[in-house]
């Protein structure tokens, strides 16, 4: 095996024992309330059963040794024999993190360190005496660490060949050297009854020219049925060790044992597939499965004429006679045809059970996605661009017609390749209740995390990123957030403290909202700090928002003491950081006593979005289509409804709604003014609508985001560009960002204006 | 001299006689003599009642002929000898010739004949004279 395939196993153990261990995990959970559900517990002793299998296919002493224990005592849980209490849960829940460090430490190909190995014995110390209260005598069993299997998992699969399959290929000089292959083929007798044997001629040269009589060309493939143990058929080859090729199968033994008869075979590779089916040394499934895992894309079938051969009896009717008469039936013959309808059955039957299983997940190479979302992208653009030649008036209406099916078939794939990244993010919140836990243990409080939402599916790459944010806010929550047990006492709360994780879509963007029902935000206190710090000026007087915005800053925690867990002021800080790289943003809403919530909004996808391509002077800009409410005609509504508009002033009465409005020509300095009509482009974000001045409304467009080089790093009101299907480059507008450093500014002049 | 040939050209055919020790040390002169008996007769019988041993080599080297064979030209053994069938019967080869065995009623349990009687997927795309194995008790 190359390494490259090794280290793709490896990738694939790691993935599937993170999975695993995540599992265990919300099993866990689950079982700490409802401490008798089976299916919790049969996940639990599955994953960490599943790990150990692996682990020592792959010689990974340490987890198999760590893991065998767990197992057992898993095992006890399973019938019973031991209770599953809260403690036992929290050690099991131990048991699982070192299981992911033992597996970090030994796929990265290093032996665990002492404080590695002593904390396995710490678990261990823990887990005995739950095995003496069970059954002092099945201590006894955990001591025999079973010995590592050498092939990898998916290999692991038992074969239905009930006899020992034995590959038999003396090597060229076996004549000449004296050697005779035949009383060694006969000696097996000794050990049982050689049920098929096949020679294999695929390797003899048929010229005269290419042949040396001399040289051993023929190979053989036994079935043996024996009840002998693999060591003595083995040693009964010894003499022929030297330059042969033999191989020991032993009954239903794994596919990967027959892996390399298959790699080392020289032969017509369909010729040798078809011996192993014929001769149902594996079945036509098995045998398929095991061509794909040596990437052998060689479609086994036996011929029909093959097939034919073998349903009727071979011998002929006049010796059948005889057969009958004076020498018993060859109990071969039966047991092949039998076998047979038995085989296909099976076959069936596994076939039915693995189209099932694969059609509920795929695992895809992520680089293999993102390089279609980027096909998809290039798409999207060339489709617009059809489009645009198609809609103008001289082409004619079956070419429109087409290539709005066109457009409209881009749209799906567009959107079911975006959804190719889509996932819940009930697993990431699912985390935070053991974090919660630990957390509230620590600090001595007890807190119930409510999860919400957790069907609300985003973009793998947010998810992944979002973990880190929602961590330290989660953390400070608890922290500062909810307050130790007697003090929720006596300002008449539950002793138990609530924190509510919940998520859900909105206005194309996701929001993630982090409730807990503590003693609030102290805006007195925080103002004071912010004063003293300097990051606002005494006297100006501030909205709560911007007040509680300041505890993102590095540097200002509220806490009076610095514990472990946060008040180091840097916690939130990154938190934001990571969620404003991500076009998100949070907000706090706090009430003194009741309670802080953070919402976090962040766009759903990275890739792609659908646009509105608006005209400011010469340039094109596009408005996220998710955030636009309404367009409204700037002129119609100075005659209408507008109040106080002038070139100076900065909103809009919409139907007795008012709204700030911020002139895009202004912001980016646009000189070029098109005469003509201007329109105003309502946007809402965060709950805040603003209405947004252009000069020219061109429509619906479906953009892939292309980010901004490294130059345009501190442009904050630009999230991308885009490349329309003319050519022509588009700005994409941060509405976002635009919003939120613009609407202070006219905040203000409303408030001055005492509007609100 | 292990072994001998004797050719008889009959109206039906050559018929090649092997006799004494179809052995790893005949198979090479074996060789040359059927390099010639190839280029004068296509289609030949090849006798083996007269085979006194043989081993893997000798086996190989009737696999070979059975091979060369092909197409326009054939080869058909008969009258096997004991050995011949012994051979036959352990190594699974008679599906791979294809050729009637006969075996006598009082050695019938000596043999097995549990496998190796079908068609052997080596020689699927070759035309042979019988369609499948046949083992006649005599």
């Amino acid at each position: 095996m190359s390494d490259n395939e090794f280290k793709e196993i490896q990738e694939a153990f790691i993935n599937e024992s993170t999975e695993l261990l995540e599992k265990m995990e919300n099993a866990l959970y689950l079982l700490e309330t409802d401490p008798n559900n089976s299916d919790s517990i049969n996940a639990v002793f599955r994953a960490i059963h599943t790990i150990k299998g692996t682990a020592g296919m792959f010689g990974f002493d340490f987890i198999v040794h760590f893991t065998h224990d767990i197992e057992n005592l898993l095992d006890k849980v399973r019938d019973g024999k031991i209770n599953l209490t809260k403690d036992l849960i929290h050690i099991l829940l131990e048991a699982r993190d070192h299981t992911q460090s033992l597996i970090e430490v030994e796929v990265n190909g290093e032996k665990p360190n002492s404080q590695v190995t002593s904390k396995s014995d710490e678990i261990l110390a823990k887990i005995s005496p739950f095995f003496s209260e069970s059954d002092s005598a099945t201590k006894a069993t955990s001591d025999e660490v079973p010995k590592p299997i050498t092939e990898p998992a998916y290999e692991n699969l038992a074969t239905e060949n009930p006899y020992w399959h034995i590959t038999l290929r003396p090597g060229a000089n076996t004549f000449q050297n004296a050697l005779e292959p035949m009383p060694f083929i006969h000696y097996l007798n000794k050990f049982g009854k050689i049920v098929n044997l096949v020679t294999v001629t695929g390797e003899l040269p048929n010229s005269f020219t290419n042949f040396n009589p001399e040289n051993n060309y023929l190979s053989f493939e036994i079935s043996l049925e024996s009840d002998a143990d693999a060591d003595s058929i083995r040693k009964s080859f010894d003499f022929m060790e030297y330059d042969s090729f033999i191989r020991v199968i032993p009954p239903h033994g794994g596919l990967g044992l027959y892996k390399e008869l298959f790699q080392t075979s020289v032969i017509d590779k369909n010729i040798y597939n078809v011996i192993f089916t014929n001769n149902h040394f594996l079945t036509e499934l098995e045998l398929t499965t095991l061509l794909s895992l040596i990437g052998e894309p060689v479609k086994v079938i036996a011929s029909p004429k093959e097939k034919e051969v073998t349903k009727e009896p071979i011998l002929t009717e006049e010796s059948a006679k005889v057969k009958t008469e004076d020498a018993p039936p060859p109990p071969a013959l039966e047991q092949s045809t039998s076998n047979e309808g038995e085989t296909s059955q099976i076959t069936e039957n596994a076939t039915t059970t693995s189209i099932s299983r694969e059609a509920k997940t795929l695992r895809v190479d992520s680089i293999r996605v993102d390089q279609l979302i980027d096909l998809v992208g290039e798409l999207v653009i060339s489709g617009a661009n059809i489009a645009q030649f198609a809609n103008t008036e001289s082409s004619s209406s079956r070419l429109q017609e087409s290539s709005q099916i066109l457009l409209r078939l881009i749209g799906e794939i567009r959107e079911n390749t975006l959804k190719l990244r889509m996932v819940q993010i009930g697993e990431t919140l699912q985390k935070f209740s053991r974090i919660v836990r630990e957390v509230g243990r620590d600090l001595g409080k007890e807190v119930k995390l409510h999860i919400s939402g957790g069907e609300t599916e985003l973009d793998k790459t947010v998810v992944e990123k979002i973990n880190d944010p929602l961590l330290h806010i989660v953390r400070n929550a608890i922290d500062h957030g909810v307050e130790t047990p007697e003090e929720r006492k006596k300002a008449g709360k539950t002793e138990e403290g609530n924190l509510n994780l919940s998520a859900y879509h909105d206005t194309g963007n996701i929001v993630i909202k982090i409730e807990d029902d503590g003693r609030g935000l102290n805006k007195n206190k925080i103002l004071e700090k912010a004063i003293a710090k300097g990051i606002l000026k005494e006297g100006v007087s501030y909205t709560d928002n911007d007040i509680f915005q300041t505890i993102f800053h590095p540097g200002l925690s509220t806490a009076d003491k610095i514990t472990n867990i946060s008040g180091r002021g840097v916690g939130l800080d990154v938190a934001q950081r990571n969620i404003d790289a991500l076009r998100g943003n949070i907000t706090i809403h706090s009430k003194e006593g009741k309670g802080t919530t953070f919402i976090i909004r962040l766009p759903l996808t990275l890739a792609i979005i659908d646009g509105f391509l608006v005209g400011v002077a010469k340039s094109l800009y596009i408005i996220p289509l998710d955030m636009i409410l309404e367009c409204v005609d700037m002129d119609a509504s100075i005659e209408n409804k507008t109040i106080n508009h002038s070139e100076n002033s900065n909103f809009i009465n919409l139907r007795g709604e008012l709204l700030p409005i911020l002139k895009i020509k202004e912001i980016f300095n646009e000189k070029n003014r098109i005469h003509g009509r201007e329109s105003i482009v309502i946007v809402q974000y965060a709950e805040k609508k603003t209405g947004l001045v252009v000069d020219k409304l061109y429509g619906e467009i479906q953009t892939v985001i292309k980010p901004l080089g490294k130059l345009f790093d501190n442009t904050k009101l630009l999230s991308g560009t885009t490349i329309l299907g003319n050519g022509e480059v588009a700005m994409i507008l941060d509405v976002g960002t635009l919003i939120t450093l613009f609407s202070n500014e006219s905040t203000e002049v409303l408030e001055k204006a005492g509007q609100i | 001299m292990r072994y001998t040939l004797s050719t008889l050209n009959e109206e039906t055919g050559t018929t090649v006689g092997i006799s004494g020790e179809l052995t790893i040390y005949a198979v090479s002169e074996l060789l040359n003599d059927f390099m010639d008996i190839y280029t004068n007769a296509k289609q030949i019988q090849l006798d083996l009642s007269e085979i006194t041993a043989i081993d893997t080599a000798g086996a190989q080297f009737l696999i070979f002929l059975k091979k060369i064979y092909s197409g326009e030209n054939s080869i058909k053994l008969i009258r096997h000898s004991k050995p011949v069938l012994k051979i036959f019967d352990l190594y699974g080869l008679t599906g791979f010739f294809g050729d009637p065995l006969s075996i006598k009623s009082s050695q019938r349990n000596e043999f097995s004949f549990k496998y190796g009687l079908k068609k052997h997927p080596e020689r699927m795309n070759v035309s042979v004279s019988a369609q499948s194995a046949e083992v006649k008790d005599v």
